[in-house]
């Protein structure tokens, strides 16, 4: 039922990717998932479309700005979890997926271009809300972070400074860059279905992924006791 | 902001918990909130890709009816032996070839105001 939706007007930062990591998990947890693909170029349907894909994850696609808000509402009717993928660019298709979220992501590396960008995701989700009459949930998760390294650059730890002090809430658990993910959009299948990747990478990646899914699971806990 | 692992990295426990439970359903919202929606977004430049107004068809342009660069204009038709006659008459008068086309022309708009002068 909630729809977590994931949006940057910035392409290129992850938000396809922290789709699918979100999805497997909550699949995993045995969760029934739709996965609405609003990226014109559908990355998520092609990873559909390669062996290995849990039963319990359907993939729709859909890039109609106004249709968008149907297939959503149908989603929501048919699976316990909606995750919405949007494409990297500002559009109205953002703001009526916006209408009907419960939870917005916005992934964010730690450059200043991707803070830019992903202020003014954080202004639409505001207006969004204010538009829908009702508050909708979000929080900032930073990235393509360095996954061997826990030290930040400069200017990251400024911006995550930047982001706190605005009053957003970003998730404790960032999203490392790993050569795993990219092996399942190029393999398709989940983490125990991906071959030729060393078994302690898949279990570093796993327990990233899931820390991820958990945070996003307490976000929007804590979003539901709040509304 | 570490990407370690700290929480659990099993199966999510309160994954099934979070669905059936109507109150969080979010009816597709009525005509007027998509469009305060979009109109918010757009000053954001969140910005419709579908037109604002279905195009019109677009009606053939018109030319402008042009001022003429040359009023004074001949339609000559010359039949065998016109140039000839023409030669010869400069010849016989001892005039410029320019000068007899000149007189013809006079001659053609002499009858033309006639004509129209009969006409009206």
């Amino acid at each position: 039922m909630p729809v977590i939706t994931l949006l940057s007007p910035k392409g290129g930062v992850g938000k396809t990717t922290a789709a699918l990591l979100l999805a497997l998990e909550l699949a995993d947890g045995g969760a029934s998932v739709v996965v609405v693909d609003a990226d014109p170029n559908f990355p998520l349907v092609k990873w559909a479309g390669l062996p290995g894909r849990p039963e319990n994850i359907e993939v729709v696609q859909e890039v109609d700005e106004d249709a968008i808000i149907d297939t959503i509402d149908a989603a929501q009717k048919r699976a316990r979890f909606v995750i919405v993928d949007l494409e990297g660019r500002a559009s109205a298709r953002v703001t009526n997926a916006l209408l009907m979220t419960h939870l917005a992501i916005v992934p964010m590396q730690g450059s200043v271009l991707d803070s830019d960008q992903a202020a003014r995701a954080f202004q639409s989700i505001r207006r969004a809300s204010t538009a829908a009459r009702r508050e909708i949930a979000f929080a900032g998760v930073f990235t393509r972070t360095p996954a061997s390294s826990r030290i930040r650059s400069r200017v990251s730890q400024q911006i995550a400074e930047g982001v706190e002090g605005a009053g957003i809430t970003t998730l404790p658990t960032s999203i490392a860059e790993r050569t795993v993910y990219r092996s399942l959009f190029a393999q398709g299948g989940t983490f125990a279905t991906l071959e030729g990747t060393p078994a302690a990478s898949i279990e570093s990646a796993r327990a990233n992924a899931a820390s991820f899914a958990h945070d996003v699971l307490e976000t929007l806990s804590a979003a539901r006791a709040g509304a | 902001m570490s990407d370690k692992a700290t929480k659990p990295g099993g199966r999510l426990a309160g994954v099934t918990s979070f669905g059936g439970n109507d109150g969080d359903y979010i009816a597709p919202p009525p005509r007027e909130v998509r469009d305060k929606a979009k109109q918010d977004g757009a000053q954001l430049g969140f910005i419709s890709d579908k037109p604002a107004v279905p195009e019109a068809p677009v009606a053939p342009k018109k030319r402008a009816r042009q001022p003429s660069q040359y009023p004074d204009h001949y339609n000559l038709r010359l039949r065998e032996g016109d140039r000839e006659r023409l030669d010869d008459y400069a010849y016989r008068h001892r005039m410029a070839k320019g000068e007899v086309f000149g007189l013809m022309l006079d001659l053609l708009e002499t009858e033309e105001r006639r004509k129209a002068s009969a006409n009206e």
